[in-house]
């Protein structure tokens, strides 16, 4: 399976470079909203066209073929929730978080992502694993964003500071949005683990007699204990609020590493 | 050419009752343009008559008199002309531009940053449009004046923010809550200042909207005005539990919640978030109380300082506004000035190049010449056309003129006899 080129590399980069440079605009200059939408945009465009010239270059169309191909599909997946989230004039601010995390994105899948081809059709478990897992971080880092978002308005709001802006939501939308996109997250999540567990045990050398000790392992399955948490809020009340939004916040910071072990560990 | 007039007075040149003397009800428009066009026939008029102006936007091929339009406004609403004529500003030209788009960009308003006055005057153009008494002059200075507004008001920080304590706490609880249709609004005290705080809350429409007094009686008038319900405020802890937004206004000498009052409360409550505003003094709340996991508490000086914060940011963005307003009258009066001379530039180069080809024909018809040479001696004329004319016709289209576009355009007309025939054998 061929490796990126250095085209679809500095493509993935000057997308990761647009995403930036919108949410520097967002927020140093916020009347210039059609700038922010244009380079949100034409990061999008940018990191599309290069994973189609890169499906095209291996030949296949199937998506997360590599993780080259796969970090670029959630960043490209992450993007467009935020520009639909951006269309919601409540919370149109949600791009001040998930603008640097597909930029992040891209810029690991353009230095780190094109060195480990896989080949994950073989088995079912392997694609509905694969599926999982990079999907799940998608609906993860939306909480993630909604928990600083959350932070940082509740700060504020705590400290008589005027509220940023009007389109930076309220607390009760950014806590339901979390909650919303935890409980999506975390159900994807368990399909991860889950099928991560079978592929261990069908190729039990893969990680040796220790696999649970595995980094890549203890870090996801830290995030999802973290996560079990914040879906405890309901029925533990004292949890909502500004707990759930850093649960949600230190969850994907452990899911990012993890993220980062794949491209290291298979 | 079209010549601008604006005569009108407002908030800062006319007190209230010279204001609504003069004021154009909506269904009095269309007749006093109608009766303004029967005095200048062929004007063009828009009436922008709010409760803080008045003002006559009119456009016209010939000088207005302000006499005329003085005398119609008299007439008009039965006044006599010493009453409001030295209430009245009036500009010409370029300054009506100015002017209304500060207007329309609420520069000239009571309250800086309002927006209520762009649909103001936006109505007012439409109204005159309906009515037939807009043209080519007023139609694109009232769409571009709109414009503008919109410009001004969404690029600047001038509409941000709230200038009244009980708007800014209306606007603190949007950015804690969602929604209000399952929310409960208590209010703790039937003073003044929390009846206006509570009308801005009753207007988001709670679920439910409680009015709590020491006299329940007084409670259920001050909740009826307000589509809630009056109840006693003994039970005060069963009705902290409820509550989602706390207004707290009593006049109690001690402090009526404690941190350890409500700390308690916060378990039955669930740990949902509680917006608290202490507008008493003596201070309701005790201060710590603000510090507890969810509460999110306001005292009458931190909304305070908020409005003027508002008041001093928008006044900080009226530098940037104007900048944007000049730019755009700039703009404007180019593409005005295009558009008035541009048939008279084409007018003169229609008139020299026909004189040109007389002059040529003439000439060409005595002598022997061929296709080629022929077409050499067109090209000459045309170049000698073109260079003649280049450097008038750009002074006119330059900024340097604008000021005396009109006496230039005068002139010009007289002396290249652009209002007669043309002469094809001068």
């Amino acid at each position: 399976m061929p490796e990126p080129t250095l085209g679809q590399v500095i493509l993935t980069i000057t997308a990761a470079g647009c995403f930036l440079v919108s949410v520097l605009i967002s927020m140093f200059k916020a009347s210039l909203r059609g700038y922010v939408l244009s380079f949100a945009v034409a990061g999008t465009v940018f990191s599309s066209v290069a994973l189609v010239w890169h499906a095209v270059q291996r030949r296949s169309w199937l998506p997360l073929d590599d993780n080259f191909d796969a970090i670029l599909w959630i960043a490209i997946l992450t993007a467009i929730v935020s520009l639909y989230l951006q269309r919601q004039k409540m919370i149109g601010r949600i791009d001040w978080v998930l603008s640097p995390i597909v930029a992040l994105l891209l810029l690991s899948a353009a230095f780190f992502g094109t060195v480990m081809p896989h080949s994950y059709t073989h088995t079912l478990w392997a694609t509905l694993h694969r599926v999982s897992v990079f999907t799940g971080p998608i609906f993860l880092a939306l909480a993630a964003a909604c928990g600083v978002m959350y932070l940082i308005l509740s700060a504020r709001l705590r400290n008589k500071h005027s509220p940023v802006d009007s389109r930076f939501g309220s607390l009760e939308r950014l806590e339901h949005l979390n909650y919303t996109a935890v409980s999506i997250g975390f159900a994807l999540l368990t399909v991860g683990l889950i099928t991560g567990v079978v592929r261990v045990v069908e190729s039990s050398t893969r990680f040796g007699e220790h696999w649970f000790l595995n980094p890549k392992i203890v870090l996801s399955v830290a995030a999802y204990v973290l996560y079990a948490l914040v879906l405890h809020s309901p029925i533990n009340p004292s949890f909502r609020g500004r707990r759930t939004a850093i649960l949600s916040i230190a969850g994907f910071v452990l899911l990012l590493g993890t993220l980062g072990l794949v491209q290291v560990i298979r | 050419m079209q010549r601008l007039l604006l005569l009108g007075l407002n908030h800062t040149t006319a007190p209230l009752e010279v204001r609504e003397r003069l004021a154009f009800a909506p269904s009095q428009v269309r007749q006093a343009s109608a009766e303004l066009l029967r005095i200048i026939p062929g004007c063009e008029i828009v009436i922008l008559s709010t409760c803080n102006r008045v003002e006559l936007y009119l456009s016209a091929d010939q000088l207005i008199p302000r006499q005329t339009v003085l005398a119609f406004l008299g007439t008009f609403h039965g006044l006599a002309e010493n009453e409001f004529a030295s209430h009245l500003y009036e500009m010409r030209g370029k300054a009506v531009v100015e002017h209304l788009f500060a207007v329309a960009s609420s520069l000239d308003s009571m309250v800086l940053g309002e927006t209520q006055i762009l649909g103001q005057v936006r109505q007012a153009y439409e109204s005159a449009r309906e009515a037939g008494t807009t043209g080519p002059m007023l139609n694109p200075l009232f769409q571009r004046a709109v414009s503008v507004g919109k410009e001004v008001l969404s690029q600047t920080h001038l509409s941000e923010g709230r200038v009244s304590v009980a708007s800014v706490a209306v606007d603190y609880a949007g950015h804690i809550f969602d929604t209000f249709s399952d929310k409960t609004v208590l209010c703790v005290g039937t003073g003044k200042m929390s009846q206006l705080v509570l009308r801005q809350f009753a207007a988001l429409k709670p679920r439910q909207l409680l009015v709590a007094s020491r006299n329940p009686d007084r409670a259920r008038d001050i909740a009826q005005q307000f589509g809630g319900v009056g109840v006693s405020s003994s039970d005060l802890d069963s009705l902290l539990i409820q509550a989602d937004i706390v207004v707290s206004s009593t006049g109690h000498p001690r402090t009526l919640i404690t941190r350890s009052r409500f700390e308690a409360l916060l378990k039955p409550r669930r740990y949902r978030p509680i917006f608290m505003i202490d507008i008493a003094v003596p201070r309701d709340i005790e201060p710590s109380v603000g510090e507890l996991e969810g509460v999110y508490l306001y005292n009458l000086d931190d909304l305070q300082e908020v409005v003027t914060r508002t008041r001093e940011s928008r006044t900080d963005s009226v530098e940037e506004a104007r900048k944007i307003i000049h730019q755009q009258v700039e703009a404007f009066m180019a593409w005005n000035r295009q558009r008035q001379i541009g048939p008279m530039i084409e007018a003169i180069y229609q008139r020299y190049t026909r004189m040109a080809k007389t002059e040529l024909q003439r000439t060409a018809s005595r002598m022997q010449l061929d296709d080629q040479q022929r077409k050499l001696l067109e090209e000459l004329v045309h170049r000698i056309v073109q260079k003649i004319l280049h450097d008038p016709v750009t002074q006119l289209r330059s900024n340097e003129l604008h000021d005396n576009i009109q006496t230039y355009v005068h002139a010009i007309e007289k002396l290249f006899k652009l209002d007669g025939p043309v002469d094809h054998d001068t």
